[in-house]
């Protein structure tokens, strides 16, 4: 459960994490772009490490899959 | 922190450790090497060992003549000229062409700084490989790139697992028993090593994550912001590209702009780039690598048919954002601060390596010396001697694959990945047949100080030209890679005389032990 978090959701979430900071995040869009850059992988490594922190492997789960809805949804219906 | 979550996170760092580190380790060495791709260019072909003269001969003659040449083919799509610098004493114009029939093609001419004869292109050898392989592994440009940036993701989440687990690492930044047990040995090197550089570790896997997962990033934000317009998405970033007025118009000489740009700044341009050839608005964009500042150009630009001076800047546009950008590389190949931070990239890159190899020991040590020792453990501890000890000696080797072969060699870049993949797989093959780990080390790292300290022999046999003859003629690059050849290889035959040949079974300590979480 916790690899499946690891290897498969933290990669999803962090992309759409990245890109719904590009939508929400000030600024103009070339800055939001640039910021949204480096966000990317720096939120990666952070996920996956979060996915081995909680002491319930569906914590990581329901954590992930709820922050990539979530920014799916900001980033498709806005 | 819990016990539960303290073992599950230090399993997180060594499974992963397990599962990735000969990977990071690959990523890491070569790094090293290539951190010297223009440096080697010198050494790599004997006809660009040109001392520059101070008046160089005129380009814009050579240069219109090229550009004649190159549209008879097709549409100019992009046109370059690299100016003679150290590493590339040579003029180099590169001009992407759209042909008639669809695909685009790139055109390239050098020519003689001085002379301006035309220098024949050699075909992409030593430099290209050692640049491309850390850099995309020699595979398809976006996998590769892909690729090498997972190393860096994966990396940063063992340095975070690694200093979550260890508690007392900054306490212990002193602790290094070399005179204990094996594995405390290999231990405390690992802590160690690892909280010393740690600042410039958590840089190389962030800058270089970055580096290969911003070509991914870009389409998929193309694809979210602009509706999959990659060109639009570039435009908001770079700001509007120059569109051609369709007004014809003669173009000044690039050879006078040269010289007003350089009066302008007080630097000599290593490049220019020249956008809408023959137009009206043609424009010359004069690139100079500005000393001591993280940023990778600084430019002027200059009309192309008045040659009056349009702009000078350090980015596109002004503030921190976009300054990121450029700095990106510019930090990771430490091309901020010359030659001495390149070498205290090469010390960083090595820790790095030492810090993969000594985390893997510490994991096959564990198991090699538990009473379930399996033949599959001690098969995994002689293939990672085999690979990281065999990668230094194939990287030395194909600077012999390079020399060797004429300068008109058409295969030069085959030969080169076949001696590379050759030699690396030999030194895994003969690390499996040896079953003596120790050994193995010691024999890979003399037969790789071997081939190291003889590069300066290998080039006076193929060039007649020596470390003090080069040094001379004012080729300090080409002299300065026999010097580092014999440097490293007097370090590495001095790392193989340190390293003993069997198992030291003296400790008291040295007997199985029962496996115990830090």
């Amino acid at each position: 459960m916790r690899l499946l978090s690891a290897l498969i959701l933290a990669p999803v979430a962090s992309m759409l994490l990245a890109s719904a900071f590009i939508v929400l995040a000030p600024g103009d869009v070339p800055a939001r772009l640039i910021w949204a850059g480096i966000l990317f992988p720096l939120l990666w490594p952070l996920l996956f490490f979060f996915s081995y922190w909680p002491k319930r492997p569906l914590g990581p789960v329901l954590g992930l899959t709820a922050a990539s809805l979530l920014s799916g949804a900001v980033v498709f219906l806005t | 922190m819990e016990q539960e979550r303290t073992k599950r996170v230090y399993d997180l760092h060594a499974w992963t450790g397990v599962v990735c580190g000969l990977f990071i380790y690959v990523v890491s060495l070569s790094g090293v090497f290539a951190l010297f791709g223009d440096e080697l260019r010198t050494w790599e072909e004997q006809e660009t060992r040109i001392a520059v003269a101070r008046e160089t001969a005129p380009v814009m003659p050579l240069l219109s003549a090229f550009v004649a040449e190159t549209t008879k083919k097709g549409r100019l799509l992009d046109l370059s000229l690299n100016l003679p610098t150290g590493p590339e004493p040579f003029y180099l114009a590169t001009a992407l062409v759209k042909t008639a029939d669809g695909p685009v093609i790139t055109e390239e001419q050098r020519w003689h700084p001085n002379a301006g004869t035309v220098l024949p292109l050699r075909t992409k050898g030593l430099s290209y490989w050692i640049v491309d392989f850390h850099r995309n592994l020699m595979l398809d440009r976006t996998l590769g790139r892909f690729l090498v940036a997972l190393s860096g993701i994966v990396l940063l989440v063992l340095i975070v697992s690694g200093l979550v687990m260890h508690r007392k690492i900054f306490q212990e930044i002193f602790t290094w028993r070399l005179s204990r047990s094996i594995r405390l040995k290999w231990q405390d090197s690992h802590k160690t090593i690892a909280v010393w550089g740690l600042p410039c570790h958590l840089m190389f896997a962030f800058t270089g994550a970055w580096l290969g997962l911003v070509i991914i990033f870009v389409p998929i934000t193309a694809m979210i912001s602009f509706k999959g317009d990659t060109g639009a998405l570039i435009e908001a970033v770079l700001g509007p590209q120059p569109q051609p007025t369709g007004i014809s118009a003669r173009m000044f000489s690039i050879d006078e702009a040269r010289d007003r740009a350089y009066v302008h700044v007080g630097i000599r341009p290593d490049s220019v780039s020249i956008s809408l050839w023959g137009d009206e608005k043609a424009k010359y964009r004069f690139r100079y690598p500005p000393s001591r500042a993280l940023i990778s150009h600084a430019w002027i630009d200059i009309s192309a048919t008045t040659g009056r001076i349009i702009d000078a800047r350090l980015t596109d546009k002004p503030g921190l954002t976009f300054r990121v950008n450029p700095a990106m590389t510019t930090l990771h190949y430490g091309q901020f601060g010359g030659l001495w931070i390149k070498f205290l990239y090469v010390v960083l890159g090595i820790s790095l390596c030492l810090i993969t190899a000594t985390g893997l020991m510490i994991w096959l040590e564990r198991r090699l010396q538990g009473s379930d020792a399996r033949v599959f453990i001690r098969a995994l501890s002689r293939t990672t001697v085999g690979v990281c000890a065999g990668m230094g000696l194939a990287s030395f080797a194909i600077f012999f694959a390079d020399k060797l072969l004429p300068d008109s060699a058409q295969n030069r870049i085959s030969v080169i990945g076949i001696t590379y993949f050759g030699v690396w797989a030999a030194a895994v093959l003969y690390a499996l047949l040896r079953r003596n780990e120790y050994r193995t080390c010691k024999e890979l790292f003399a037969a790789t100080a071997v081939l190291a300290a003889g590069l300066p022999a290998l080039n006076y046999i193929v060039t007649g030209d020596h470390v003090l003859s080069l040094l001379r003629a004012g080729h300090g690059y080409a002299a300065g890679v026999d010097i580092a050849g014999i440097a490293t290889g007097i370090v590495l035959l001095l790392a193989s005389i340190w390293i003993p040949a069997d198992r030291l079974t003296r400790y008291a300590d040295c007997k199985p032990v029962a496996a115990k979480r830090p």
